[in-house]
């Protein structure tokens, strides 16, 4: 670890969130699922 | 064979975390400071610095017809082939390859060309889902010469990501509330 890097540490940790694409997924009930179920019903 | 894009590593602040985007690897972590500068050698890919929240919703209140409805399988398609590969840069070098900047606008409305897709997109076999339908949504607005623009956001406590459209300062076919609950991260402009 360098000077710089020391000096601008915070205590956040550090953490991997999971695959980009594979998370981007949304809130449920958006305006496409409504259409997709509208059409089915 | 020429080498992969490369499309960098974006960030967001969210709630005092430093979130990262990190394209090229496909992944979402938080990483401490410091951070790599948030810039893409590609300028149609935009920073959250460009990135304020919609402020308005554009609805499919127009009418369906043909030739956009079509259009809109077609971007459907192309966009299920390019999430099968799994990973997020595959899914902007689609993109990036569907969108012809110089193609000249249509007469049909923007909210004519939503409902074209929402009329059609039952009828096409997969689960609504963000990651399809709104970068297909995105391509077709393209297509017909829209500057439209697919957003990546994110939220902690839990962990979401979610992607949407924007054209100028309103969100596509989805509720403002629902988009402001995600801190914007990254976008591929037209």
């Amino acid at each position: 670890m360098t000077d710089n890097e020391t000096m601008t540490t915070t205590d956040i940790p550090e953490l991997d969130l999971g695959p980009a694409l594979e998370e981007t997924f949304g809130p449920p009930g958006g305006a496409f699922e409504e259409a997709v179920e509208k059409r089915q019903a | 064979m020429p080498p992969p894009a490369r499309f960098g590593v974006f960030h967001a602040t969210i709630d005092g975390a430093p979130l990262l985007l990190d394209v090229d690897n496909d992944r979402y972590r938080i990483a401490r400071p410091p951070h790599p500068i948030p810039t893409s050698p590609l300028p149609r890919l935009m920073t959250a610095a460009h990135l304020t929240g919609p402020k308005e919703t554009i609805w499919p209140n127009g009418t369906p017809s043909p030739r956009p409805c079509f259009a809109a399988l077609t971007c459907l398609l192309r966009i299920s082939r390019a999430l099968q590969q799994g990973r997020l840069a595959n899914l902007i070098s689609t993109l990036l390859a569907i969108s012809r900047p110089d193609r000249p606008r249509s007469d049909l409305a923007v909210e004519d060309l939503i409902a074209s897709f929402c009329a059609v997109r039952p009828l096409y076999p997969a689960q609504a889902i963000c990651r399809l339908d709104a970068p297909a949504l995105c391509a077709l607005l393209w297509a017909y010469g829209r500057p439209a623009r697919l957003v990546f956001g994110a939220r902690l406590e839990p962990f979401s990501a979610h992607c949407w459209v924007e054209i100028g300062a309103a969100v596509v076919n989805e509720d403002r509330e629902d988009v402001l609950q995600y801190a914007p991260i990254m976008a591929v402009s037209a």
